[in-house]
Formats: C-alpha cells, sequence, structure tokens
C-alpha cells in the first residue's frame, strides 16, 4: 500500500497546490469514492465500516477478547454465522 | 432494467436521508431565517421540521401501499400510462431544479468566500465531475460514501459546539416575539434548507427491512437534521446578536473566522471544507434521483446514460448561473413553491387516488 499512497500524493498535490483546501476535499473524495466502489468477492473494501455494521467492528481497528468473537463477521459471507467451538475454555459438558 | 438494483440496508437508509438533507442550508439559513423570523429564528427551523416529518409520514403511507415500486411506477399504477409520462417528466425536471439550485448555491459561496478569481464554471465542472463519479455507480456505493461522509458531521457539530461558550442568551430572549406569522413565514425559508428527504420517494422501496422500522429510520434521520439546524440558528443568533445578524448573509463562517485554535487560525476554511463534503452528498443524491426519473422514462436506455446527460446539460448550464441576489431569492423561493408541489400535493393526491380506485402494489401495470 505504500507505493500506492506515494503515487497518489502527487495529483493530490496538484490539487493541493491548484485550489487549495478545496482541491484537498475534491481530491479525498474522489479516492474515498474509489474505495467505496471497490469490491472483491462480493465484499466490500472498506467491509466493517462502510457498509457499517457495529458488531463487525469487533475485529478491525481493535481486537475485543476472545469470548467476543464467537460471531463471524457478515462481510465475509460466512456459511454459519457462529464460529466452532472455543478451544481456549474449559470443555463444556454437553 | 436489466439487472436489478441491489438494496440498502436500515442504517443506510437512515444515512441516506441525512445526508441529503444536510448540505446547502448549514452555512446561510440562519441568515434567510433571521430576516424572516427575528429572534425566533430557531423556533421556525423546529416547526419546519415538524412540518417535514408529517411530509416524510405521507411518502411513508404512499410507500406502504405499494411496497415495492417507487414512485414512477405508482404514478403508472394509479393514473395510468399517458398522465405518468407527463408527470414522470415533471418530477425529473423538478430534481433537476435542485440540483442546479444546489450547484448554483455552492458555487456561489465558493465564489465570495473562498476562491474569487477562479472561474465559477471550473469550480463547478470539478463538483459535477467527482460527484458523477459517485453517482454512476450502484446506490450501495452512494450508501458506503455517504456513511464516511457523515463522519464528517461529527467535525462540524464539534466546531459549532466549542463556540457555545461565547454565546449570550440575552440576545434571543424575548421568546415569541415576532409573532405566529413570522415564525410560520421563518419556517416556509426553511424548507429548502430541509430538502433531501425526497429521495425517500425512490429509496424507501430499495431498502430492506420492515415498514416500521424504516419509518423510524426516516423520522430519526429528519429528526437529527431538525436538532442539527436548530443548534446551529440558535448559536449562531446568540452568538452575533440580532444588531449584527442582519448584515451578515453567512452567520456561521463569520462566526468560525473568529474562533482560533491553537494550530488552526482559519477554522472557517476548516468549516467550508468539511461542509463540500455534505453539498455534495446533496448533489449526488439529487444526481441520482433525476437519473432515476429519466430512467423510468425511457427504460431502454441505461442510467449511467443518463447521469452523463443530466451533468454535462448542468455544466453548460452553468455558463449562465446569475450572480445577482434577487435571481437567486427568486430561484429560491421557485424551488420552495415546487418541492411543497412535488414533495405534499403530488404524493398526496395519488395516494388518495390509490384509495379512490382502489389500487395497491399488487395490481399489474
Amino acid at each position: 500500500m505504500s507505493g500506492a499512497v506515494r503515487l497518489l500524493r502527487f495529483p493530490m498535490m496538484l490539487a493541493a497546490s491548484a485550489l487549495g483546501f478545496v482541491g484537498i476535499v475534491f481530491g479525498l473524495m474522489v479516492l474515498f469514492l474509489h474505495l467505496c466502489k471497490l469490491e472483491s468477492f462480493g465484499t466490500a473494501y472498506f467491509a466493517p465500516v462502510a457498509p457499517f455494521r457495529w458488531q463487525d467492528l469487533k475485529d478491525s481497528v481493535v481486537r475485543m477478547p476472545i469470548w467476543k468473537l464467537n460471531k463471524r463477521p457478515l462481510d465475509a459471507h460466512p456459511v454459519k454465522e457462529r464460529q466452532q467451538s472455543l478451544s481456549r475454555t474449559w470443555k463444556k459438558r454437553e | 432494467m436489466s439487472n436489478p438494483e441491489k438494496k440498502i440496508t436500515r442504517f443506510q437508509l437512515f444515512i441516506m436521508t441525512l445526508q441529503s438533507q444536510i448540505g446547502i442550508g448549514v452555512i446561510s439559513l440562519p441568515y434567510y431565517l433571521f430576516n424572516a423570523a427575528g429572534n425566533d429564528a430557531w423556533i421556525s427551523v423546529i416547526v419546519a421540521g415538524i412540518f417535514v416529518q408529517i411530509n416524510i409520514v405521507l411518502i411513508w403511507l404512499l410507500y406502504r401501499r405499494f411496497p415495492n415500486q417507487s414512485i414512477f411506477e405508482v404514478l403508472e399504477i394509479t393514473v395510468g400510462k399517458y398522465a405518468a409520462y407527463c408527470l414522470k417528466t415533471a418530477y425529473s425536471m423538478y430534481f433537476f431544479t435542485i440540483a442546479t439550485l444546489i450547484v448554483l448555491l455552492f458555487v456561489r459561496l465558493v465564489n465570495i468566500w473562498i476562491l474569487p478569481r477562479t472561474p465559477m464554471w471550473l469550480v463547478t465542472l470539478i463538483m459535477i465531475a467527482v460527484c458523477v463519479y459517485g453517482v454512476i455507480d450502484h446506490l450501495r456505493v452512494m450508501a458506503r460514501f455517504f456513511f464516511l461522509a457523515s463522519m464528517m458531521l461529527f467535525v462540524l457539530l464539534f466546531l459549532i459546539v466549542t463556540v457555545a461558550k461565547d454565546i449570550n442568551f440575552l440576545a434571543v430572549l424575548p421568546i415569541g416575539n415576532s409573532g405566529i406569522p413570522a415564525i410560520l413565514g421563518g419556517a416556509h425559508h426553511a424548507v429548502i434548507s430541509f430538502l433531501g428527504y425526497e429521495v425517500l420517494l425512490v429509496i424507501l422501496s430499495k431498502s430492506l427491512g420492515g415498514h416500521a422500522g424504516k419509518i423510524k429510520a426516516a423520522l430519526l434521520a429528519n429528526g437529527i437534521v431538525t436538532l442539527f439546524y436548530t443548534l446551529l440558528t440558535f448559536v449562531s443568533l446568540a452568538y452575533l446578536g440580532p444588531a449584527v445578524m442582519r448584515f451578515v448573509p453567512e452567520p456561521v463562517l463569520y462566526i468560525m473566522k473568529y474562533r482560533t485554535f491553537h494550530i488552526i487560525e482559519r477554522t472557517d476554511l476548516l468549516f467550508f471544507s468539511i461542509w463540500i463534503v455534505c453539498v455534495g452528498t446533496s448533489f449526488m443524491t439529487f444526481l441520482y434521483l433525476t437519473a432515476n426519473a429519466l430512467t423510468s422514462l425511457l427504460p431502454q436506455i441505461r442510467r449511467p446514460t443518463f447521469v452523463y446527460v443530466i451533468a454535462s446539460l448542468l455544466f453548460m448550464l452553468s455558463f449562465f448561473f446569475p450572480t445577482d441576489e434577487n435571481k437567486v431569492a427568486l430561484f429560491n423561493k421557485i424551488a420552495t413553491y415546487l418541492s411543497y408541489l412535488f414533495t405534499i400535493v403530488l404524493p398526496g393526491i395519488l395516494l388518495f387516488i390509490a384509495m379512490a380506485r382502489g389500487k395497491s402494489g399488487d395490481d399489474p401495470v
């Protein structure tokens, strides 16, 4: 991603020098619109944020405790929403 | 349409309504309202907000009768093919008018406030090009972007709240001083800032979830917009006072200009830049609505084609944008009356006809 950021810097600089703050805002708008358009295998690029889903943020920026992670995030289109039983707890009697 | 559009979630419906409504009004709303309603301008905002809530309920009632059809398909079912043809044309003209108004007000303000020597058509071209890029894809892309843009509202809110410690409550004090007719007149002027909830005419049928959930999302969005505008009007009124308010057409920017932080000298430019994103989202909505109306008119042409056509038409119009204050005010007035016709009167009539003729969403076109 550092290569992409390095290259994106130049159109941004052009926009900023031509139109100032307005240019930066328009440049960022184009960039974010493009990122919103990206989809890989049916999952949005900005997945837990831009089609916003509060429950799926548990694993994206800050990792929640492991007992919070029992459900899989929906952006990966899981077949089963619940995860397999956790290996890190005491085995419960069924 | 060849491929059916993907639906948006209920939260995205909420965000789209919110972002479509907050936009062009943020900067100049307090000024126009003050001229109409004096120091009771903030009450006018609340009145206008309640009025819009009622309007949203009306749109929802129409939607509940036709859960799978947007307004354009409803037109075909209720009034027949030929009348629907005329009304669809009228709707597309209306949406186009509002889109033009948004761009006009935006470009005018950029011209006055930031880039006085840049030609207006250049700023228009950039704005239109950026927004076209967002609209040519499907609705979900817009909804995703609108969510990211709504993060910016927190910054706007923060900037407004920071000046709150300097306000003078005495400036608003004889509450109800200007009388009920003036307050209602102010509400009439405020309607133009609330425009954007027309998007519900189309996207209510394009979102997931139950009927009750959708009305809740829409009403909540409009409630937040009302609160935001009320806060804005109240703060600028109480900060500047009635003596100054009469002379500043952009009160919010003037407040920001004299509010400096340690590392930000011109807060007004920061505010303005963030506001551009909000205007962009409103403009995208109306571009989308216009293209949608035209697509329902001529189904054999794809929507992106229409977006390009509308955008180039708008760009050509930008060479004839009036800079005269009176002409802009006249345009504002026309747009307000048109919005009454197209968001209250026509859906109301359609609902009445549908009930009288016993038509509902299950009937064939």
